[in-house]
């Protein structure tokens, strides 16, 4: 037990460490520039107490393009969803990387790279050009209990705590381990992050359950079911996820996975703050005027026309 | 043959009314540049009857005193402190400011809000004895219009409530974005004067530096 917390603990902190020093520019400056041309490697390895998990497949896809500063911006695919790499912490990151995994389950995105882990429960991927990786790997069963890996999110090369770029990383899969039942609870939770926009909300959203990658069910979030929906009764063998099908303009989505809980935020990014605005009314006098004198030579020349069609008829 | 008339005649009724919206909204400016100039003076009179004779640079001396006895300001000694205030009719003032060549003569209130930047130029961020202080204005032509175009050279001064004067020459006069926050609290200057371009979509930033 002891030897599975302290693993738990150390893919913890190796995480942190990959994933929330890449949200730190200035550290990112004293390591120096990244060399983009230069080719990566990622050693995944998945098992407990040592003991590595064989035959499970890892996938991963590229999602965002990185810098030679350590700027990440979304790429191919992963580009149309509307998500935010901005100011995340590593719990920031963790959904990260479940909101991207459940997209690319649901729209079938081809993995960049597949490979199974050995007896050793490793794997390893190469020729990785310089990216911030997504990682996923498939549910391993043993015995009576079902370990999933957590999806996690893989800067290349990544920082070092000596604030050096490391262009050949390892990482320990995190995972949820359960029991195996036959069925199984899932509830998913909407949560707003847009203070003092509440306006700007939709009076309803959808949310789409996935059953192994498969849209199986569609359910409709609002303020009359309290913004949250339960399924019951769903087969314990299978892997569930959830997305949601259309993102309300203006806002991003996080989904968080907590025990059979998902919380599924929408954020408004606020709009940036302006310096006092000092400026007298005077833009639309030109407008005003401008248009005023069309208006009334238009009318004019109407009349005219008018007053030259009765004196020809005459 | 009616509609035609009629058409001609709704035209030169909505230019008409056009016209008479313009005439309005250039009255309503007039107006409100007019009051926000009486009322800046009104507070400056009061302001400088209650402000003691300025020292120079605001370094106090003591009368009679020996040149090696001379005191040190409390600010020199602690630029953190907050500047002092002076409460005229309901809003606290920190000093006032001065650009003798564009004839400005305006008092400066302590915080911003937009009812009072319709009464006087506000302290936007920072003070002046920290060295970095940034004092917003609306572009009326009573308060801060005319400074976009100071001169690099022009004089400008700042004196606090307790009549410690601090001089400045403007550096540079440039555009900044509405949203440039950071550029207008910049600390590389000594004092930047901030007001809205004539369109109000950027920021025009008088730049000035401190000097002896």
């Amino acid at each position: 037990m002891n030897v599975r917390l302290c693993l738990q603990r150390l893919t913890a902190i190796l995480l942190i460490l990959i994933i929330g020093i890449c949200g730190m520019p200035a550290v990112v400056l004293a390591a120096g520039h990244i060399d983009t041309d230069r080719e990566s490697s990622l050693r995944v390895y998945f098992g407990e107490d040592g003991t590595g998990f064989p035959g499970v497949s890892f996938s991963i896809h590229r999602a965002a393009d990185v810098s030679e500063f350590g700027v990440y911006t979304l790429t191919g695919d992963f580009a149309k969803y509307p998500v935010s790499l901005e100011d995340l912490d590593s719990t920031g990151w963790r959904a990260l990387a479940q909101t991207l995994a459940a997209y690319t389950a649901r729209d079938e995105l081809p993995p960049f790279q597949t490979k199974a882990t050995g007896q050793d429960g490793e794997c390893c991927f190469s020729g990785l050009t310089a990216g911030l990786y997504l990682v996923i790997g498939e549910r391993y069963t043993a015995e009576n209990a079902v370990y999933t890996p957590e999806p996690m999110l893989i800067s290349l090369p990544s920082l070092t705590v000596k604030d050096e770029w490391l262009y050949d990383a390892e990482v320990s899969c995190k995972f949820d381990s359960e029991t195996i039942l036959t069925f199984v609870e899932r509830k998913v939770q909407k949560v707003w992050k847009d203070d003092g926009e509440e306006d700007k909300r939709p009076k309803q959203i959808s949310v789409q359950l996935l059953e192994n990658g498969t849209v199986v069910d569609t359910v409709l979030l609002s303020k009359e079911n309290n913004w949250e929906y339960i399924w019951n009764n769903l087969d314990g063998g299978s892997r569930w996820q959830v997305t949601e099908a259309e993102v309300p303009d203006g806002y991003t989505v996080a989904i968080t996975q907590e025990g059979t809980v998902f919380i599924m935020t929408n954020t408004r990014p606020s709009e940036p703050p302006k310096l006092p605005q000092t400026g007298m009314l005077w833009w639309p006098v030109p407008a005003l005027v401008c248009g005023g004198l069309l208006l009334i030579v238009a009318g004019l020349v109407v009349r005219r026309r008018q007053g030259d069609s009765h004196e020809k008829k005459r | 043959m009616k509609r035609k008339g009629k058409a001609g005649t709704i035209f030169i009724t909505a230019g008409s009314l056009l016209l008479a919206a313009a005439l309005l909204l250039v009255g309503y400016n007039l107006v409100d540049e007019y009051r926000a100039g009486q009322t800046a003076n009104h507070v400056l009179e009061i302001l400088q009857q209650r402000m003691p004779e300025t020292p120079s640079d605001g370094m106090r001396t003591q009368e009679d005193a020996a040149p090696e006895q001379m005191e040190l300001p409390d600010y020199v000694l602690n630029p953190d402190m907050e500047m002092p205030i002076q409460e005229i009719e309901g809003n606290d003032y920190i000093g006032l400011l001065e650009i003798p060549s564009l004839g400005i003569s305006l008092p400066v209130m302590s915080e911003w809000s937009y009812p009072k930047l319709k009464l006087a130029p506000c302290r936007y961020h920072g003070s002046a004895y920290t060295g970095s202080l940034t004092i917003a204005a609306h572009n009326y032509r009573t308060h801060f219009g005319p400074v976009r175009g100071a001169p690099a050279g022009t004089q400008v001064f700042f004196t606090d409530v307790k009549g410690r004067r601090f001089s400045y020459e403007v550096s540079t006069v440039e555009t900044i974005e509405a949203t440039a926050i950071e550029e207008a609290v910049s600390e590389a200057w000594n004092l930047t004067l901030i007001t809205c371009t004539p369109g109000g979509q950027a920021r025009v930033a008088v730049r000035c530096i401190k000097i002896e």
